[in-house]
């Protein structure tokens, strides 16, 4: 409606690359910024963030599929499925003795599905409004949770610390987070990709055109779900034992991050690596406000300005992208 | 009302032929006001000692706290938005008043003060939820994180502090104002409540707020100002939201920056119980006060059945699910087209 | 009235009621398409068109009655079910989606969730093919869809509907958005499909459109079917009385007596206006009491003309000068305009128009609210009262201001917007084709409204596509081509010809080349198919 004054140079760029891109740059800026600031980064420190950063990775990458599936699409409840994992794995397995590897892990993909699936259905079968039927499952896992769990707990089976190592040339949880890329690379091959996207940026033309809108939503609340399962587990790792009252808390980090990789809320546009990139991003500046010695108080003032900064740049460069 | 150019839920003038899904609409807007009503006979039943004087002020206090709290939430949501900066702003004034008065500010000054902070809170809310249309989830996330942290600067984290007697008693539940036997607190919210109506279905402002809710390209056009609704929306939530953090001084006695954080979810819950959508453009406050009261007796209920803190979040999971069930539903994509 | 084909019919109403509510909006509906024929559905807005298409595309299932296919009795519970019978459709409403690429907007909904129904570059060339056969770009097929006009994005709906498998194609108002070469090449197509035994469901309000393409039509009248005609007995004048129900139907061809306006009496003009960067500049005066009309092919300026006009664009030079009670005011934003005098009426219904969780009343009055208030406040009884005269002067169907918008059907829509302005009572008027979707007798009555307006003294300003409706009612018309003012014709000149030869950049007088600089290319002969 405005005539946009630009210079048609940035115009053009900011057309041809991805949704992701200022994401990606700042988070160049910040791996510059966190180098100069710390010594041991570059020699193998980096590894160590990567595994503290990794659970806020895999949950904003979870929290992709249903924010693309537009419709108002959100998945609240991420942050208490990956508690759940903690405490089944806590207070289910350990205690029978059943804490081989793949039992756990197929426990806690189990457990993501469940959540998803009932996601999933309240939000496509039933029919209630995304942010109102995760807020709800938010409760009730996170409450569950607790009530299961109590006291946190610190025992763990030995194989878990694989996820925390960083003895390799990449540190194990890498591994997990390219596993759970590489399936969404598959699945991006497959018609479902375009079926998503239609879907999420205008629901009724992808249903007048013949796409089962309600299958499309309901896989992509059950692939949220799988993929909180695994942050839980790598979660669960991570903090070294089960804690139901941490998961909770990455929630709204979570969608912060995804809104940092380039992601529109309203659906339809960015995909699962834009995710991963605003969650390191987010988890970056954190680190590097934790390195200059800013007191938690600076550090809230600040991750509040550079978050607002961060949207405001993101904003910016989408309408670049989309401007005539 | 005398008028027929009302939203859905508010009664009309019958004329004919009847509008498709008035009957629908009609039949989850009595179920929405008459669920307070059904939720105080259960309360009352099951737990001694509510139905007195006593008992129901206190409800009242705690319904006006989370309701002067929903306020921003409510017309956030109608302009289809959402404000997850209001439990920083809760904090803000809560740390504010309490630590400023032990040091020896007029409590004039400290209002006048917190007034200030948080119309520059709601300003900034508006202003950058208006650029490039960013998503207000995000905006007042990280407005949020701000909030917080500079109070927590500028106080050096202190959590000491005081608060005046009279703010004390307003929240206390056989508190009186003007010897009529309410507490100030719940006068101060129906007090809210009776301008924040008459604002949504008296004004030019209140038409328009529904108008941009419900389609913004098309409310430019038809002379509505986005950006100016949207910074009034946001302020006045904001400045609701620091009175209901002055009332929660009253409460504790102390200054807490966290204290405001369960109405990040309570204030949604009391807007999606009473049943305003949240693509924005429909709703009322009058429905959110409805969800307030039921929620607040159901925590209430809760409470008097001994249920742990835990069940009791589940419980209320459950108890939206159901809610929603009923009224809340979604239309299916084909009955958009 | 038609005898009836002997071959089974490809799809058959039999008995339909349908109800949204209370609301009846189809009773006793019976339809039988052919194969092989394109079929005609005319009544006027709100007579069931739309439902009808709806059923028979698996949106909607009808309250009672038999949806048939090739004779046999169906459940259409899906768009993708009616596609699976090979039932493909282009709705009233263009739906596209902006983030998705056009080749990804054209075949969603072929794959299933996730086998993919075809490779990437079989799809580009059955795309291709179908964009090309319709003579746009096939570069609309690549980009996402942001900066499409509606005439290209209506392309890329008719494209999602042809390169499926397809027996019947239903086109509700499809055509309503399309340029006239476009349009005929679209007619051209279908003939070919005709031959080959397909059919077509042709919804249109325009008569010129259904002499042209249909075999047979059947007539709605409030929710029921008058009946079915075949061709021959299809005049516009029969259809329009089987319409209204009344035997003077036909009469708004004629053609309203245009008044010369006083030259020097100018209220509103263009100061050396540029459209787009490259574009030459232009002045253009609008006379006080004048309907001007705005003519052109889509993509050619004219939309960005009145929205310039409006304020509700700037111009990339010039000036747009409204006069103030004597002197000259320049036009620098639509709000602006408005305290000028100068009400705009956006084009695009759904996105630019109507608030959809508002009642009647509400989108009908908001725009002029403040005038009924004091310190914000307004006096309900007053709007209500105001409401009410506007929507009887339009003829909204049902008059009940409490009525919810999206139950009504896309003209009476259309009407309460175009009450939204009327409310202000600007001195200048401005639409953007404010008559795109609007049954015939509505139309009539609606240039006898702007008629009225201009003899109390309002300027109207029109854009339309139809060049029958530009010569019905208007006084002038300012033909843009190549995103200037290329003709402003009036008086004698002011013919079917002189129009159509402008937007393509000709004077009738000089028909052998384009004499102004790079229009779109010179069409052949058959646009002149279109004459009435
Ligand atoms: N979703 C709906 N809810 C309620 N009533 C509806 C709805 N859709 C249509 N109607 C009503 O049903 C009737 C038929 O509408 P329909 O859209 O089929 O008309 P139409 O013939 O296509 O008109 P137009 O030429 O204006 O497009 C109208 O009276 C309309 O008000
Ligand atoms: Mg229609």
């Amino acid at each position: 409606m405005s005539a946009t004054v630009a210079t048609p140079l940035l115009q053009t760029v900011a057309r041809k690359v991805p949704y992701f891109v200022p994401a990606l740059v700042a988070v160049g800026v910040m791996l510059l910024l966190t180098a100069s600031e710390s010594e041991t980064f570059l020699d193998g420190g980096w590894k160590l963030v990567l595994v503290y950063a990794s659970p806020l990775v895999l949950l904003a990458m979870a929290q992709a599929p249903v924010v693309l599936s537009g419709g108002g699409g959100l998945d609240l409840s991420v942050g208490p499925t990956a508690g759940l994992v903690s405490v089944v794995i806590a207070a289910v397995l350990i205690p029978r003795d059943l804490s081989v590897a793949w039992l756990v892990i197929v426990a806690a993909i189990l457990t993501g599905a469940a959540a998803g699936a009932v996601n999933a259905t309240l939000v496509t079968l039933v029919r209630i409004p995304p942010i109102i039927a995760t807020l709800a499952t938010y409760l009730v896992f996170a409450g569950l949770a607790t009530q299961v769990l109590g006291a946190p707990t610190g025992f763990l089976p030995e194989w878990m610390s694989w996820f925390t190592s960083v003895d390799g040339v990449l540190p194990n949880v890498l591994y997990v987070i390219l596993g759970v890329g590489l399936v969404w690379l598959l699945l991006t091959r497959t018609a479902y990709w375009r079926n998503l996207l239609m879907v999420g940026s205008n629901d009724r033309a992808a249903y007048t055109a013949g796409v089962n809108v309600t299958a499309v939503r309901f896989l992509a609340y059950l692939l949220t779900g799988v993929m909180a399962g695994v942050a839980g587990l790598v979660l669960t790792a991570v903090l070294g034992g089960a804690d139901s009252t941490v998961g909770p808390t990455y929630t709204l980090q979570a969608i912060a991050a995804v809104a940092l990789g380039g992601l529109s809320l309203a659906g339809g546009r960015g995909g699962l690596f834009g995710a991963a990139v605003g969650a390191v991003l987010l988890f970056l500046i954190q680190n590097y406000l934790t390195l200059t010695e800013a007191s938690s108080f600076e550090l809230r003032m600040a991750y509040g300005v550079v978050l607002i900064v961060a949207i405001v740049a993101n904003g910016a460069w989408d309408r670049k992208r989309k401007a005539r | 009302m005398s008028t027929a150019i009302t939203q859905g839920d508010a009664p009309v003038a019958a004329a004919s032929p009847p509008p498709p899904k008035r009957r629908a609409v009609r039949a989850s807007s009595v179920l929405v006001y008459l669920s307070p009503v059904a939720m105080f006979v259960v309360l009352t039943l099951t737990t001694p000692g509510v139905l007195s004087t006593t008992g129901v002020m206190s409800l009242l206090v705690l319904a006006s706290v989370l309701g002067l709290a929903a306020v921003g939430q409510t017309w956030a949501v109608m302009i289809g938005g959402i404000d997850l900066s209001i439990p920083a702003t809760i904090g803000m004034a809560n740390v504010l008043v309490t630590t400023l008065y032990a040091e020896g500010w007029g409590f004039g000054r400290i209002v006048l003060l917190v007034a200030v902070v948080s119309l520059a809170i709601g300003t900034a809310n508006g202003l950058l939820s208006s650029l490039f249309g960013l998503h207000p989830l995000v905006v007042t996330l990280g407005m949020a994180s701000l909030v917080t942290g500079s109070v927590l600067v500028a106080t050096d984290g202190n959590t000491g502090g005081d608060v005046p007697g009279f703010v004390t008693d307003a929240v206390s539940p056989v508190g009186s104002l003007w010897g009529i036997g309410v507490p100030a607190a719940v006068v101060l919210w129906l007090l809210t409540l009776a301008v924040v109506l008459a604002v949504e279905r008296r004004t030019v402002f209140g038409r328009r707020l529904y108008a941009l809710g419900s389609n913004e390209r098309a409310a430019r056009l038809a002379l509505v100002r986005p950006v100016m609704i949207r910074v009034v929306v946001y302020s006045v939530g904001a400045l609701c939201a620091s009175a209901a953090g002055l009332l929660l001084a009253g409460f504790s006695g102390g200054a807490s920056v966290s204290i405001g954080d369960p109405y990040l979810f309570s204030t949604i819950t009391a807007v999606v119980v009473g049943g305003t959508s949240l693509l924005g453009g429909a709703g009322t406050y009058a429905r959110t006060v409805a969800g307030v009261l039921v929620t607040t007796m159901f925590t209430t209920l809760l409470v008097g059945l001994e249920i742990g803190p835990n069940m009791q979040q589940v419980m209320l999971g459950i108890a939206i699910l159901l809610l929603i069930t009923v009224y809340g539903r979604d239309r299916h994509v084909a009955q958009r087209l | 009235m038609s005898t009836p084909p002997i071959e089974p019919a490809v799809v058959e109403l039999a008995g339909i009621t349908h109800r949204y509510g209370p609301t009846v909006a189809l009773s006793d509906c019976r339809l039988s398409i052919a194969p092989g024929e394109v079929h005609g559905l005319v009544g006027e807005n709100g007579s069931g068109k739309s439902t009808v298409v709806k059923l028979l595309s698996g949106i909607m299932r009808p309250t009672e009655g038999e949806v048939r296919v090739g004779g046999r009795a169906v459940e259409l519970r899906s768009p993708a079910a009616a596609q699976r019978h090979e039932i493909v459709t282009v709705f009233q409403e263009t739906l596209v989606s902006d983030e998705c690429s056009g080749i990804d907007n054209v075949f969603a909904g072929t794959d299933g969730i996730f086998r993919r129904a075809r490779s990437g570059r079989a799809e580009r060339q059955a795309a291709e093919q179908v964009v090309q056969s319709l003579g746009a770009p096939a570069s609309i097929l690549q980009s996402s869809p942001h900066h499409l006009s509606l005439a290209e994005r209506q392309v890329l709906t008719l494209t999602r509907a042809l390169v499926r498998p397809w027996r019947l194609l239903i086109l509700d108002e499809a055509t309503s958005a399309l340029d006239l070469s476009t349009r005929d090449r679209l007619f051209a197509l279908l003939d070919d499909h005709r031959r080959e035994g397909r059919s077509v469901l042709f919804v249109s309000h325009r008569m010129d459109e259904l002499e042209i393409l249909i075999d047979r039509a059947t007539v709605q009248r409030s929710g029921r079917t008058v009946g079915t005609v075949d061709k021959d007995e299809a005049t516009p004048a029969r259809l329009l009385s089987m319409m209204s129900g009344r035997s003077d139907a036909g009469e708004h061809h004629v053609r309203a007596e245009a008044r010369a306006r006083k030259a020097s009496d100018v209220v509103l003009r263009g100061v050396e206006l540029g459209l787009a960067a490259q574009a030459p500049a232009f002045d253009l005066d609008v006379r006080r009491g004048e309907i001007l009309g705005i003519g052109g092919l889509d993509g050619q300026g004219g939309s960005h003309l009145v929205e310039v006009l409006a304020g509700v664009r700037p111009s990339t030079s010039g000036r747009v000068e409204v006069d103030r009670d004597g002197s000259w005011t320049r036009v620098t934003g639509y709000r602006q305009a408005f305290r000028s005098g100068i009400a705009y009426v956006p084009g695009k219904r759904q996105e630019e128009g109507l608030f959809p969780s508002l009642t009647v009343g509400d989108n009908l009055s908001l725009a002029t609210l403040p005038r009924y208030s004091r310190v914000g406040v307004f006096r309900a009884s007053s709007v209500l009262a105001r409401v009410r005269e506007e929507m009887s002067r339009l003829g909204v169907v049902p008059h009940d201001p409490s009525y919810p918008i999206t139950g009504l059907s896309g003209g009476n829509a259309q009407k309460v917007l175009v009450g939204r302005w009327l409310a202000a009572e600007p001195d200048v008027l401005i639409l953007n084709d404010p008559l795109r979707g609007v049954d015939l007798g509505t139309k009539r009555d609606f240039y006898a409204l702007l008629r009225e307006l201009t003899e109390a003294g309002t300027t109207v300003v029109m854009l339309s596509t139809e060049i029958e409706e530009l010569l019905t009612c208007c006084d002038r018309v300012a033909v843009c081509q190549a995103e200037r003012v290329f003709d402003v014709l009036e008086g004698e000149e002011l013919t079917y010809d002189a129009v159509l030869a402008a937007m393509f950049g000709r004077h009738v007088d000089a028909p052998a080349g384009p004499t102004g600089p790079a229009g779109p290319a010179p069409h052949d002969s058959h646009d002149r198919k279109v004459t009435l």
